[in-house]
């Protein structure tokens, strides 16, 4: 009886240490899994900006527990037409929001038509290595403005090269003009307006924008997503807008004001304060001066 | 050029000055003294070294960003400023409170006042990144500028506090101009330039003395507002931690405290390596740790009132702020410095037992440590949480750790400030010679009536 007490000890020791040992491994491996490298997803944009500047934004993001997080801190490489050393364009790092942006003047002897980009997120620890590759179409877009009886227009104009390399006017591009304003742009085209046979788009500007103090604003013409061009932008600032000027006569008199607005007491008060402990000090310099003249008088040598 | 005959002391007065003056001239350094100003100079040098390359290359190599622009290098210069109204507290205030058992500490916190307040002014040079532009303060500065109020308070405090340095000490240089034998020439011929003729005349004690009286009421003001104006810098922006009326005294009390507190250390290092426990005596130390106790108590008054009321309404991002103080990033250095820096130095100086060197010397290392650490905490958890969002920046600006620079850089301006009081003493006596003769001569008239 003792005997077989003892044996069901036994197996039921083995069975716990049996259990113990296929949990570890099973936790071990799914650790393992955890550690795997994860897959990171980029997405590629091509903005020109002004016809001149170039800027190329990767964002990239990785699926964690179901949900999208940006990954921050990672190097991105840009590449022209071909992923290798000497077509490298830059490898700016991902920012908070997951975005790496580099921005490039193209070379002024580059006539090519279609360019090919390339966004390489490699050798990255904890990462596998991922790769986004976009086209864009050489295209410009501009525009003019004219006042005619008073009211303002702005003439937005989009070409690109045609099949014999001239740029030609271009149809049927969706284009908005905007306002730039501090923290944004102001939309002041209609959102599904497109540009007709000659590439032109012609938007009245209202008169009631208010500007900085001059009247100036800066006007933003965009070209956004186009499946060929990429994203496309033009401004420039014009005297359109209200000119807004602060009457600071009319403001409370906060301190922190101009030194126009500042309390003429709180100024008296505190250049009389100064001048006391000014006058304190040149009393106390002359107290020295004194003793030291007080013991001249009567020197020996 | 002529000079002013032999001061002559009454016999006993001769007497005890001599006996005094083997104790209270300064001395030549022994080796530790030279090692420990060797150690100074070091320090200093690094410290230039690396504030060169700052210079070269500009903030760049300190971790300030955009969102903590005042780091260790403004958290410093509050701790300087804070340690300086030790001047005011035992020169003024106990003076007009009339206590003489202060005048040993006399010295010793007028020249703590005066090293901190000039490191304190350098420290705000070091956080510029155009320090070349100093000047722009001046010529461009709006006085409605709390910035402009505390550029003029340091620059008075400085002055003053010089002052009350220098001139209390004129009987004492007189008597070294006349009887320190044994010194080079250049110390002989310093003596006799800063002693300004002093001959104990009545006209000349009459002067000194409405001089010293007019500046002992003066720079306690002064010192008020040099501190409550550096509250200002903070108080007057719209900022969680900051948006308090109760940073005026809630600077002043923690001023108070750990300027007594760096007076204790200083008295403490001096009786042990200049031998001047005649000096100190148990009893100072009782006084000074009574002294500090009470001072302690105002500043967890203050600290009460600072955190309970923001704590128990937790408003927007004050309750972050808070929470990051209280259990976040920053918990375990708000306690130890809560702790370890007030809490335990009351409650061992409350007992006499603690009110001895050793016991005072180890809570005064523990009550300046936490003042300096509590400057960072004032100044960098608020930084880190501004109103306006944090937006498209890179991730290490989001965080604030002080680079090896930053901390070398601001190391130097302490080992300065050190440097200052190590060469002060080894040419200047540290407690006052005539003062302490003259109290001798007035206890020994009083016993005999």
């Amino acid at each position: 009886m003792k005997t077989q007490h003892i044996r069901t000890h036994t197996l039921t020791w083995i069975i716990l240490v049996a259990l113990m040992t296929v949990g570890s491994t099973v936790k071990l491996l799914a650790q393992e899994s955890t550690e795997e490298d994860k897959k990171a997803r980029i997405s590629l944009d091509f903005f020109r900006i002004k016809n001149q500047e170039q800027k190329l934004v990767a964002t990239v993001k990785t699926r964690v527990e179901g949900f999208f997080e940006n990954v921050t801190g990672v190097k991105i490489r840009f590449y022209k037409d071909e992923a290798s050393e000497e077509y490298l364009l830059g490898s700016p790092e991902t920012d908070m929001n997951g975005k790496a942006t580099l921005m490039f003047s193209p070379p002024e002897a580059d006539t090519s038509i279609w360019s090919t980009y390339i966004a390489v997120l490699e050798d990255v620890p904890g990462y596998k290595d991922a790769e986004k590759e976009i086209e864009v179409k050489k295209a410009s877009l501009e525009f003019t403005t004219e006042e005619v009886d008073s009211v303002r227009m702005v003439n937005i104009f989009v070409s690109a090269p045609d099949s014999t390399g001239n740029m030609a006017p271009v149809a049927d591009v969706n284009a908005r003009l905007f306002v730039k304003r501090l923290f944004g742009a102001l939309p002041v085209s209609d959102e599904m307006e497109f540009t007709d046979e000659e590439g032109a788009l012609s938007v009245e500007f209202p008169s009631d924008i208010p500007g900085d103090k001059d009247g100036n604003l800066l006007l933003v013409a965009r070209v956004s997503d186009h499946e060929e061009f990429g994203n496309l932008e033009f401004s420039k600032t014009v005297p359109w807008g209200q000119a807004v000027k602060f009457d600071q006569s009319k403001q409370l008199k906060e301190l922190w004001l101009s030194s126009s607005n500042t309390y003429k007491g709180f100024l008296i008060i505190v250049n009389l304060m100064l001048l006391g402990v000014v006058g304190v000090i040149v009393y106390i310099i002359r107290q020295l001066m004194q003793i030291k003249k007080l013991g001249m008088e009567g020197s020996t040598e | 050029m002529n000079k002013p005959a032999q001061i002559q002391y009454s016999p006993q007065m001769e007497k005890d000055l001599k006996a005094l003056s083997k104790d209270l001239l300064p001395k030549p350094f022994g080796t530790l003294g030279k090692l420990w100003v060797a150690l100074l100079l070091l320090s200093s040098l690094i410290s230039l070294i690396f504030y060169i390359h700052q210079l070269r290359d500009g903030l760049i190599i300190t971790d300030l960003r955009d969102f903590t622009p005042w780091g260790i290098y403004i958290s410093n210069f509050v701790f300087f400023v804070a340690i300086s109204l030790v001047g005011s507290l035992i020169s003024a205030i106990l003076k007009l409170s009339g206590a003489s058992w202060r005048t040993p500490m006399t010295r010793i916190s007028e020249i703590i006042a005066v090293a901190a307040i000039i490191f304190a002014a350098i420290a705000i040079i070091l956080d510029m990144g155009r320090p070349d532009r100093f000047y722009h303060l001046f010529l461009y500065g709006r006085i409605q500028s709390p910035i402009i109020w505390d550029v003029i308070v340091i620059t008075t405090y400085l002055i003053i506090s010089f002052l009350l340095l220098y001139i209390p000490m004129l009987p004492d240089l007189a008597y070294m101009r006349d009887r320190f034998q044994g010194i080079p020439k250049w110390q002989h011929k310093l003596y006799q330039v800063l002693a300004l003729n002093w001959k104990e005349t009545p006209e000349q004690k009459e002067k000194l003395n409405r001089a010293i009286y007019v500046l002992t009421v003066v720079i306690i003001p002064i010192a008020f507002a040099i501190h409550t104006v550096t509250s200002w810098l903070f108080a007057a922006t719209l900022r969680p931690g900051w948006d308090s009326t109760n940073f005026g005294p809630y600077f002043v009390s923690g001023a108070f405290m750990v300027g007594a507190a760096g007076v204790i250390t200083a008295m403490v290092v001096f009786r042990q390596f200049l031998n001047m426990k005649a000096y100190f005596t148990d009893d100072h130390f009782d006084k000074m740790g009574r002294l500090l106790v009470v001072l302690s108590f105002v500043y967890l008054y203050f600290n009460i009132n600072e955190y309970f009321i923001p704590a128990y309404k937790l408003k927007g991002i004050e309750s972050e702020h808070l929470q990051e103080l209280f259990v976040g990033n920053f918990a375990p250095l708000f306690w130890s410095v809560q702790i370890f820096g007030m809490i335990v130095p009351i409650i061992v100086l409350l007992f006499k037992k603690g009110r001895k060197p050793l016991p005072m010397l180890i809570m005064s290392i523990l009550v300046i440590l936490g003042a300096w650490f509590k400057r960072f905490l004032i100044v960098v958890p608020t930084l880190n949480h501004p109103y306006i969002p944090i937006q498209r920046v890179p991730e290490d600006w989001l965080h604030y750790y002080p680079t090896f620079q930053e901390w070398f850089i601001t190391l130097g301006t302490v080992t300065g400030a050190l440097l200052i009081i190590t060469i002060f003493i080894r040419l200047f006596p540290i407690v006052p010679l005539l003062e302490t003769a003259e109290e001798i001569k007035h206890d020994n008239t009083e016993r005999t009536a």
